[in-house]
């Protein structure tokens, strides 16, 4: 079984199959792009979309669970997240909206997982925009969501690897297609032109040091991926901890107390969330 | 007598020893039944753990669950067991899991 990695990644860029996605960054593009364009603006384009407005919200709001309080407006949410957090979000709704139809909860519920986690790593160590990293947390994982729905049969055997060879889904992408999810995450990002603070983490959350242009971030969402794998929230496609990157680990210089209470946050957080989730029917 | 934390608490349950604040003032006496009210207020005041009538709580239950999820835990960084700092991190979610079952 083979995959040419060129014709794949010439798939995924042409992969429109998110019409609310490319439809709306089409029209926020503009006024993202415009000096003068004002938060309103653009809540006012998205709030036209009411499916997609309640999911961005229901998302915000899982993901800043207990920091914020209850966000109940788009303009709010842009006001705290920012424009390029919400291009991520309206990215993330409807690629997880996809994900959920084709019955990959786990997957789901492992990168809310990060979303928190990296959200409240990045409070404790007191990093710029918090916010920003949960959501490139949410979708460090989006390559997977595209192997698995353009290559079913391929992603079967990705499985079957996983549980014969015990091996990572990572490895066994790399063995199996010649590629992996992170690459297939970077393609993706180039197609819908996101920034660099939220593409780095998503391209290098496997390989924290290769990451250029947002470093720290990076090491986060790398971090946070190994404590919610750790800490057994959702499935991510295999139940192996990967290994910390020791140069991104010593770069968010975190001490143990520090760790500790990390972990306890996320705990009490993920309880709360799963709690949020379930009630209201693990939809988007 | 069982001493369970609040969350364990359920309507119907009787104290066994009275419920104080943290500054030792009587919150319910002895014999007092727990309703979904005072319980909210127990919690609200600040009690984390009281004492009931009986044993209506399965801490057997508990301790074979700790038991499990430390084997899961190991088993989830088995492939990076001979990693110092991962070995490190281990202790940190183990230490997590323990603290969860004393307050369980």
């Amino acid at each position: 079984m083979t995959v040419e990695k060129e014709d794949f990644r010439k798939r995924v860029e042409a992969l429109i199959n998110v019409p609310t996605l490319q439809g709306m960054l089409e029209k926020i593009k503009p006024l993202m792009e415009s000096p003068n364009a004002g938060v309103e603006d653009i809540a006012n384009i998205i709030s036209a979309d009411q499916v997609l407005s309640a999911k961005i919200l229901k998302v915000v709001n899982s993901v800043s669970y207990g920091f914020f309080g209850r966000i109940s407006s788009l303009r709010h949410a842009l006001v705290i997240l920012g424009f390029d957090a919400i291009k991520g979000l309206i990215l993330s709704t409807s690629v997880f909206d996809a994900m959920l139809a084709a019955g990959f909860y786990g997957l789901w519920k492992h990168s809310m997982g990060c979303a928190i986690t990296a959200g409240v790593i990045a409070r404790k160590i007191r990093e710029p925009n918090p916010e920003e990293v949960s959501i490139a947390a949410l979708l460090h994982d989006i390559g997977k969501v595209i192997i698995k729905t353009e290559l079913p049969a391929e992603s079967t055997s990705l499985d079957q690897a996983v549980i014969e060879k015990q091996i990572s889904t990572y490895e066994a992408e790399r063995q199996i297609l010649g590629f992996d999810h992170a690459t297939v995450g970077e393609w993706l990002c180039q197609v819908w032109n996101l920034p660099d603070k939220l593409a780095d983490p998503i391209t290098y959350h496997h390989q924290p040091d290769l990451s250029c242009f947002a470093q720290r971030p990076t090491a986060i969402v790398h971090v946070a991926n190994v404590f919610v794998r750790a800490i057994g929230f959702g499935f991510g496609g295999d139940n192996l901890v990967p290994r910390i990157s020791p140069a991104a680990w010593e770069m968010l210089d975190m001490s143990d107390s520090l760790v500790r209470e990390i972990i306890g946050e996320m705990d009490g957080e993920l309880e709360d969330a799963e709690d949020f989730l379930t009630a209201n029917d693990t939809e988007i | 007598m069982q001493e369970i934390p609040i969350r364990r608490a359920a309507a119907g349950m009787k104290l066994a020893k009275p419920a104080l604040n943290d500054r030792g003032v009587l919150l319910f006496a002895t014999g007092a039944e727990l309703t979904e009210d005072n319980i909210a207020r127990l919690s609200k005041a600040g009690v984390k753990r009281v004492t009931v009538e009986g044993h209506p709580v399965d801490t057997d239950a508990q301790e074979k669950d700790l038991g499990q999820e430390i084997a899961e835990l190991h088993a989830r960084f088995r492939s990076v067991e001979k990693d110092a700092l991962m070995r490190k991190i281990r202790g940190f979610f183990a230490e997590r899991l323990n603290e969860r079952a004393k307050e369980a």
